[in-house]
């Protein structure tokens, strides 16, 4: 499957739109550095907090994408979403046993993971938000849910020198 | 010769931002993902406006030293890349050559349409930025700031001058500091950063 996606520059207001969506382009340096501060930040429970914006900004751009391209059936939707999350530069995702109840999701290549071992080294617990809100977003799409309505789960992490992040959705 | 804002804008701006099969997007030497500005801005808007107002000023640094971090190793990535060399170089005479250059990679990044408008090299520069991602969606979820709301842009500001004027990489971080004067979140025409070198 080929997306096909619309992609410009806008040079006047130096801007790159994705379906006509305005998208920024940041390193594995700021995303993790930010996704740090968040989570090391006194009062929030940081992880949830990154979970629900990148389910909701996933949920938005993905539905975007589903229906401006006009793809239809659960299957379809997980595989265009994979394809989108790689093709942003966010890593590989396999949603081959996941279904309308739940299920796994496996990340052979993460970019928030590989990029906090890369700068700060073996992890004691995972920390692939990103991914986690992903399959969230991808899963409610696919399956007509509340991506408000899923626990993600990541069970394995290849920032804790994992093989794979491995991550485990439940409805609630 | 000169820097050539366009030949940079263009080249760059053009350049495949795709992710390879693995699904990561490598370039410059640091690993890239495009994410949508709403997607960005409410991890730093949300997070300050969940927290009690003592914590704001903190916060403030935490987002920009996270820019800072980003933008001294990015922006260290690219002046040592292939693509830096073969675009990019031929055009750097001097440190302030370095530097606009940079400015010209942000605007080709997406980040944002900024010039530098007073520079005393080494010492002080002047950014000033007409559109930008930040104070845009601040003023569209929000309304106006009293604060202002460039978190990402202070930190880059400071970082470019870094890597120009500085000591060498990766010692040279922490240099210059910035100040966003002005914020079109705050309702000016546009957004101001002085940057300067700490004594």
């Amino acid at each position: 499957m080929d997306l096909m996606l619309n992609k410009r520059f806008d040079a006047k207001e130096n801007k790159h739109f994705l379906e006509n969506m305005h998208f920024v382009l940041h390193c594995h340096h700021y995303n993790g550095a930010i996704h740090r501060a968040i989570v090391n930040t006194p009062f929030i429970d940081g992880k949830e907090f990154i979970f629900n914006i990148v389910a909701e900004d996933f949920y938005n751009t993905l539905g975007t994408v589903i229906k401006n391209k006009n793809i239809t059936g659960a299957n379809n939707i997980l595989n265009a979403c994979s394809l989108l999350y790689s093709s942003l530069g966010f890593g590989l995702m396999d949603f081959s046993n996941l279904s309308s109840s739940g299920g796994l999701a496996v990340s052979t290549s993460s970019h928030l993971a590989s990029g906090y071992l890369a700068k700060w080294g073996k992890q004691k617990a995972p920390v692939d938000d990103f991914g986690r809100g992903f399959i969230a977003a991808a899963w409610a799409l696919a399956y007509g849910k509340d991506y408000k309505r899923c626990k993600v789960t990541q069970t394995k992490c290849i920032s804790c020198e994992d093989a794979v992040c491995e991550f485990k959705l439940m409805e609630v | 010769m000169a820097v050539n804002k366009n030949i940079i804008v263009n080249g760059v701006s053009q350049m495949n931002f795709n992710g390879n099969e693995r699904g990561l997007m490598e370039v410059f030497g640091v690993y890239l993902t495009s994410g949508t500005s709403s997607f960005y801005n409410n991890l730093s808007y949300r997070l300050i406006r969940s927290l009690d107002k003592s914590l704001i000023e903190e916060t403030e640094i935490l987002l920009v030293n996270a820019a800072k971090v980003c933008g001294y190793n990015t922006f260290h990535g690219i002046q040592t890349s292939v693509e830096w060399e073969g675009l990019i170089q031929p055009m750097v005479e001097n440190a302030t050559d370095k530097l606009l250059a940079s400015v010209e990679i942000c605007n080709a990044l997406g980040w944002v349409k900024w010039e530098i408008v007073d520079i005393n090299p080494g010492k002080k520069a002047v950014f000033r930025a007409y559109s930008g991602y930040e104070a845009e969606l601040y003023m569209k979820e929000y309304g106006n700031s009293k604060r202002p709301v460039c978190y990402m842009l202070q930190g880059v500001a400071s970082t470019l001058n870094d890597l120009s004027f500085g000591d060498t990489y990766p010692s040279g971080i922490y240099t210059f500091d910035t100040v966003e004067t002005k914020c079109r979140a705050k309702g000016d025409s546009y957004c101001e950063f002085v940057t300067t070198r700490n004594e």
